[in-house]
């Protein structure tokens, strides 16, 4: 046979065969035993790869994977597709007017509850860990610092009050690096949106800045809370 | 740094479990496949993507390279068919785990034998199921080069691909 022909036979197998030829090449089949016996076997062959391939578990991700490109889970802009922002400013500009007693403690040790939530809990990508006093927290990914120190993004609820921030832990004790006002979403609990989400991304750029890497993956995370982010 | 898009992480995220098969057809490993897989989203992460970039096709771009720098960086290429079933949903029966095995490691085998190029072309069209255009897109090559490097690709498995397990 022929090198065309296999290329026949090949376009036919994968329907990329123009109408003219195909309806060539099925006469063809029909009139020559020996390209339709060619044919048949390229056609089981070319099953079994697909099977093998497509067989159940094929298209397994690992959580591992999926956590890296999941929400919130790496150092990556992810406000380009939240399409609204809801009044709120910077804790730099309005921080003090909104007077979160939380806050003037959660840069210094003062704040146990946080800290030890933000030294123990792992981030996820939906729901809330209710601390002690009643705030709700919710770490959505930890990061390495260029300076060789641990971050952790976190989301921060207290009352109809909420906060995202980064903090970065130096001798036991996390302090915001930077931290954002902003709103919790009337009547959806577990919802979130940014500050100024389309204006000014301070968080992101922080992240971007400041980050010596890509987050760290649920494992490495769950490594570090284990060595109380001693490695 | 570079970014993605929410838009872009999610059309990725969507396509995870077909860049899994696509790794697991490289490899021939599903250890080895999850890692190609990580690499590559660690790669696109890195990266980034420009804004007007097709996220799936260009995902399976990286993957490709991904897996052509491992290659190059192995002095000999080890393809142990395993279990591939260490992370299934649903459990799948020994004597399933087993003929699938075979399978796959007479597929395995004989994919291995390819030329890399038409081993790549062969596996997006006959197991991601793409177009020959979309496939010379992530390829970075002409179409007329994808029809014959798939056709030869089947050409030379007619040559030395044994079907290992008994059929229905």
């Amino acid at each position: 046979m022929k090198d065309q022909d296999y290329e026949l036979l090949s376009q036919y197998l994968d329907a990329e065969l123009p109408a003219a030829e195909t309806s060539e090449l099925r006469l063809r089949l029909m009139a020559e035993p020996q390209l339709r016996a060619t044919y048949d076997r390229m056609r089981s062959i070319n099953d079994d790869v697909r099977e093998t391939f497509n067989a159940p578990g094929a298209d397994a991700v690992p959580q591992r994977v999926a956590k890296l490109l999941q929400s919130d889970s790496s150092v990556v802009n992810r406000r380009a597709g939240w399409g609204f922002a809801v009044a709120a400013s910077l804790l730099a500009a309005t921080g003090l007017l909104m007077n979160p007693e939380w806050r003037q403690s959660a840069d210094k040790p003062g704040d146990t509850v946080l800290n030890v939530a933000l030294d123990t809990t792992p981030s996820r990508g939906a729901g809330w860990e209710t601390l002690s006093d009643g705030r709700k927290l919710r770490p959505v990914l930890s990061f390495a610092h260029r300076d060789g120190s641990w971050c952790r993004e976190y989301l921060l609820l207290q009352n109809s009050q909420s906060w995202r921030g980064v903090a970065c832990r130096s001798q036991g004790q996390w302090t915001n690096g930077v931290l954002n006002a902003s709103q919790a979403l009337q009547g959806a609990g577990t919802e979130y949106r940014p500050a100024g989400a389309d204006d000014v991304d301070t968080i992101s750029a922080y992240i971007a800045t400041h980050a010596a890497g890509i987050a760290l993956s649920r494992e490495q995370e769950f490594e570090q809370i284990e060595a109380n982010w001693q490695q | 740094m570079p970014s993605l898009s929410e838009l872009q992480r999610e059309a990725l995220l969507a396509e995870l479990g077909g860049l899994r098969k696509f790794c697991l057809s490289l490899t021939g490993s599903a250890a080895d496949a999850d890692d190609l897989l990580q690499t590559t989203v660690e790669k696109v992460l890195e990266k980034g993507m420009p804004e007007d970039a097709h996220p799936a096709k260009w995902a399976y771009r990286i993957c490709k390279n991904a897996w052509i720098d491992e290659l190059r960086s192995r002095e000999v290429r080890h393809r142990y068919p395993q279990h591939m079933g260490h992370e299934y949903e649903v459990a799948p029966s020994a004597e399933h785990i087993a003929s699938g095995e075979r399978q796959m490691s007479a597929v395995s085998d004989a994919l291995d034998k390819l030329p890399e190029d038409q081993r790549l072309a062969l596996t997006l069209v006959a197991v991601e199921g793409k177009t020959y255009a979309e496939a010379a897109e992530i390829l970075e090559v002409p179409l007329g080069t994808i029809m014959s490097r798939i056709a030869r690709a089947r050409q030379n498995l007619m040559d030395i691909y044994a079907p290992s397990r008994d059929k229905d």
